[in-house]
């Protein structure tokens, strides 16, 4: 299987509201293509894609989809005065990548 | 009565509705049939069955009394469905269910799930069981807890099915970094400490 990954930046998701981010989510995976969310999704966000996954699967063409939030990883500083930032990401895949992991390392 | 049992006493909230949440076959009907038998109550909140989604609806069990020295608590315990991000019908076929039962099962599963995730707003606690029989990375748990901790709901986790020889508590405790409460709600131990935590929120 040909694995297709959209990368979105922080920079862009800061940009869009909870239901962007959702509706942009579907329209990925429904298009079988795994999306890394730089900044990751909060709670609240991650039961709107719950839900509005639920309304929209067909039981023919999108049944769903996984998702990974691995912990948070500190980022090394870079400089004497620069501060150490947590990275976050969140991984939203088609619901038949049955064994998708996340190592960060 | 202590003093402090006195002040703790008159400062616990006399009523509570408590959630039950949690993925699919963690367990969460069968606990709240326990809770509802030991309440009581003649009949099962719902069925249990090996087929994930079984409970696809919201189930309210209302006026169930949970009582220590210091009084009592008017309990109702909200079984929810379980919260998944997929819902695939071929899964109840491996079950025995026709094509088009799996179907109709499957499009009440989507219903239920959503109604499990609207449920949140009119909970004041919540008991997220978790299979400990199983590995507990399963991102559905890390949503429902962010979410009642984002809502400021306090909650119980309850790691269930220590009845099975390959239940883990220790990996449930560790994975969510929090304290725990090892239940077998199929054969009833840990309750008491169950009630304990929830006679606990009802007090904070």
């Amino acid at each position: 299987m040909e694995l297709k990954i959209d990368f979105v930046t922080e920079n862009t998701t800061r940009k869009m509201n909870s239901t962007q981010k959702c509706d942009f989510i579907i329209s990925k995976i429904r298009r079988d293509r795994v999306v890394v969310f730089e900044g990751g999704l909060a709670p609240n966000e991650e039961a709107i894609l719950i839900e509005e996954a639920m309304s929209q699967i067909d039981h023919e063409n999108f049944l769903g989809y996984k998702i990974i939030t691995p912990a948070p990883i500190r980022s090394p500083s870079s400089g004497l005065f620069s501060r150490h930032k947590d990275i976050k990401m969140t991984i939203i895949a088609p619901h038949d990548y049955d064994n998708l992991s996340v190592a960060l390392v | 009565m202590s003093i402090l049992s006195r002040i703790f006493a008159r400062s616990r909230k006399s009523k509570l509705t408590i959630g039950i949440l949690g993925a699919p076959n963690a367990g969460k009907t069968t606990l709240a049939n326990r809770i509802s038998n030991e309440c009581g109550n003649g009949t099962p909140l719902g069925e249990v069955s090996p087929i994930p989604h079984e409970t696809r609806d919201v189930v309210a069990l209302e006026h169930c009394t949970v009582s220590d020295q210091s009084g009592s608590l008017d309990l109702t315990v909200v079984d929810t469905p379980g919260i998944a991000t997929s819902v695939d019908y071929r899964e109840f076929q491996t079950y025995g269910l026709s094509r088009q039962e799996s179907i109709e099962r499957a499009k009440e599963a989507t219903r239920g799930v959503i109604k499990a995730i609207q449920s949140l707003d009119r909970l004041d606690a919540a008991i997220v069981v978790v299979d400990a029989a199983r590995a507990p990375f399963d991102q559905i748990n890390w949503t429902v807890l962010g979410n009642l901790e984002a809502r400021k709901i306090p909650l119980i986790v309850a790691a269930n099915k220590t009845d099975l020889p390959e239940a883990n508590t220790t990996l449930v405790a560790e994975t969510f970094q929090s304290e725990i409460i090892p239940i077998s709600a199929k054969e009833g131990s840990g309750m008491n400490e169950l009630y304990g935590s929830i006679l606990s929120i009802a007090s904070m």
